[in-house]
């Protein structure tokens, strides 16, 4: 599935960039004696530096926050925009390009932007945000869309009112896909929130930026690895949640009995 | 009879841009507690004119009333809560149990738990469906489950008129004889004026008390008892419809009861040799059919017979015959294409008829059936 594929493109993205920066500074040969008693990892870092837990917990909670924070404004919003859409059908070509467009400002660039006129946090926040409208928007009015007309028709057969059909039927109907959404708008968020690094908000990528900085791999390895789990943790927490939340949607295949 | 006439006067749509309308000027009524079945080729409006029953399409211009009162005189969800509804596709909420998609009316109605638990169970045991399946989920049910399913869900608040919109569309051929056949029961037990729209004439035929044949464009041709439909087509139009086998369709429709019998090559056991000899000649069959006090007891074959009046000199009667058991006889309710089977496989070209408690009727010939069509 599409996540999956992000959750791997966020690997290799992260293994590309601790490569290419042990790569470079092997080849510089800069460092090379900092290299001879500097592995790549080294686990009394983790194992036996005290303050190493305290300080990771710190870092992905601020990382967690970053990325709830947007979702959770994403969800607002893309519910608010998709019922737009469902209302004025003339809104959908608009809405899909303005958020479309939010999607393809470079995130740095985006930054960079916000922060000179908004506090560091506020400027990450509306920056993430903005990167999951489309997600969410997309996935909100395709599972709608997506609602089988038959039920549709039922409903409205048996007496049900607009509203009535929307809580009831559609947006039931439409929960994996919706769920689905989110997950993904999730994934990604957490591989973007390394970029508020930059701008001393904290999360798993400090120690990246660190790493760097100090061209320290440990550092780097431990940053991006973090990220890499907390991604993947949140990606099946949220596959459970909906496993949970639509057991209709995986139950057996009708068995072929007459009668 | 209890149930609700529906009365379409003058009831026209078009749609925006289509030149001619989809249903021209309409009246017909829908009787009360009766099966009308809507039929005609694709255009001719039939699930327009069913869908603005319930409103789910709005008429450009006429009336309809259920009951006498006008549909526009409620609102538009107590309307549709009044009507039962069920459709080709089924459209069970896929999220929802079994039990809570027939209870939706209910809910809706805002029914306490007890009275709506109950009435799931009863609907249940009304339609055939396992008490069993009534926690599973749509998915997990082959489609003619499904579609009783359906059927239970647009009875839940036992509403007098049901609307039906090709509700055996999407099943196999033998799960829709089933649910035809069930269908009919089912309306023996609950008399609810129905409104059913097909294109296929054998169901229509099967399952109408009246049909109703429409034109492209909603243009009624001609409404019927479905055997006369078929002996008195009002126009090419229907004839060609209806098909070119409605001799053959009527079979299945009428019954024994309306053919006007004959006696028959049957005798009663006590009946003097001379009249035996009269049945035998008169037939010009081999056989005679042999009734005590008015019920028929078995047959007898003319060798036994002959036998018989010899042993007793003439004198005596069938009193020692040996009767062979009537395997296959009519009842006044088997239908004609039953008759015809009969008469088709039997040692002879008559059929006998007689009640369930074997009181005889008398005998149907191939000329009693071509005489009753005819009629």
């Amino acid at each position: 599935m599409s996540t999956s594929r992000r959750v791997t493109y966020v690997l290799a993205a992260v293994v590309l960039v601790v490569f290419g920066v042990w790569a470079a500074n092997r080849i510089s040969g800069l460092s090379e004696p900092t290299q001879a008693t500097n592995p790549l990892f080294r686990w009394e870092y983790l194992f036996e530096r005290q303050r190493t837990p305290t300080e990771l917990w710190e870092r992905t909670r601020e990382h967690l926050g970053l990325t709830v924070v947007p979702v959770v404004l994403g969800i607002i919003l893309s519910a608010a925009l998709s019922a737009l859409i469902l209302r004025f059908g003339w809104l959908r070509v608009g809405v899909f390009t303005f958020t479309g467009v939010l999607y393809t400002i470079p995130s740095l660039a985006l930054f960079a932007i916000l922060v000179t006129y908004n506090s560091n946090w506020t400027a990450a926040v509306i920056a993430l945000t903005s990167y999951t409208l489309l997600i969410l928007t997309r996935n909100i009015v395709a599972g709608i869309d997506a609602v089988p007309q038959a039920a549709l028709d039922a409903a409205d057969g048996l007496g049900m009112s607009r509203i009535q059909r929307l809580a009831k039927v559609e947006i039931p109907l439409a929960m994996p896909v919706i769920l689905t959404g989110i997950r993904v708008a999730t994934v990604t968020v957490v591989g973007l929130v390394g970029i508020s690094a930059v701008i001393q908000l904290g999360g798993l990528a400090t120690y990246i930026f660190d790493g760097f900085n100090r061209d320290y791999t440990t550092l780097l390895v431990l940053g991006t690895v973090a990220t890499v789990v907390l991604a993947v943790a949140l990606d099946l927490a949220l596959r459970g949640v909906e496993w949970l939340a639509t057991p209709w949607a995986h139950r057996q295949a009708p068995r072929q009995v007459p009668r | 009879m209890s149930g609700t006439a529906i009365e379409l006067q003058g009831v026209t749509k078009s749609f925006p841009g289509a030149e001619v309308p989809a249903v021209a000027p309409l009246d017909l009524i829908l009787s009360a507690g009766q099966i009308t079945v809507l039929i005609g080729p694709s255009g001719c409006g039939k699930t327009t004119t069913l869908r603005m029953i319930n409103r789910l399409v709005d008429p450009t211009d006429g009336v309809i009333t259920i009951d006498g009162v006008d549909i526009r005189q409620q609102s538009l969800t107590e309307l549709r809560r009044s009507i039962g509804y069920v459709i080709q596709q089924v459209g069970l909420f896929p999220h929802r149990t079994i039990a809570q998609n027939i209870a939706t009316v209910p809910k809706l109605l805002r029914w306490d738990k007890a009275r709506t638990g109950a009435r799931v169970a009863e609907l249940a045991e009304l339609v055939g469906i396992d008490p069993s399946m009534l926690a599973r989920y749509p998915a997990e049910l082959s489609g003619g489950q499904q579609q009783r399913v359906g059927v239970a869900r647009a009875l839940a608040a036992d509403p007098p008129v049901l609307l039906m919109d090709e509700p055996f569309g999407a099943v196999d051929p033998i799960v829709r004889a089933h649910l035809q056949d069930e269908l009919l029961a089912l309306q023996a037990r609950v008399h609810k004026t129905i409104v059913l729209v097909t294109h296929d004439i054998d169901e229509a035929v099967l399952l109408g008390d009246r049909v109703a044949v429409l034109n492209v464009g909603g243009i009624l041709e001609q409404v019927a008892a479905p055997d006369d439909l078929l002996a008195d087509p009002a126009n090419e139009f229907v004839a060609s419809f209806v098909g070119n086998e409605r001799g053959i369709k009527r079979l299945s429709l009428a019954t024994v009861s309306e053919l006007a019998l004959e006696p028959g090559p049957v005798v009663e056991r006590s009946a003097s040799a001379h009249e035996v000899r009269e049945a035998l000649a008169t037939s010009g069959l081999d056989w005679l059919g042999v009734t005590e006090g008015g019920r028929l007891q078995g047959w007898v074959r003319s060798e036994a017979i002959d036998a018989s009046l010899a042993r007793n000199d003439g004198v005596a009667t069938l009193a020692d015959a040996p009767l062979e058991p009537v395997l296959a006889q009519l009842r006044p309710s088997s239908t004609l294409r039953a008759a015809l089977e009969l008469i088709l496989t039997a040692r002879s070209s008559t059929a006998l008829v007689a009640e369930a408690d074997g009181t005889y009727l008398g005998s149907v010939t191939l000329e009693t059936i071509r005489a009753g069509l005819a009629a």
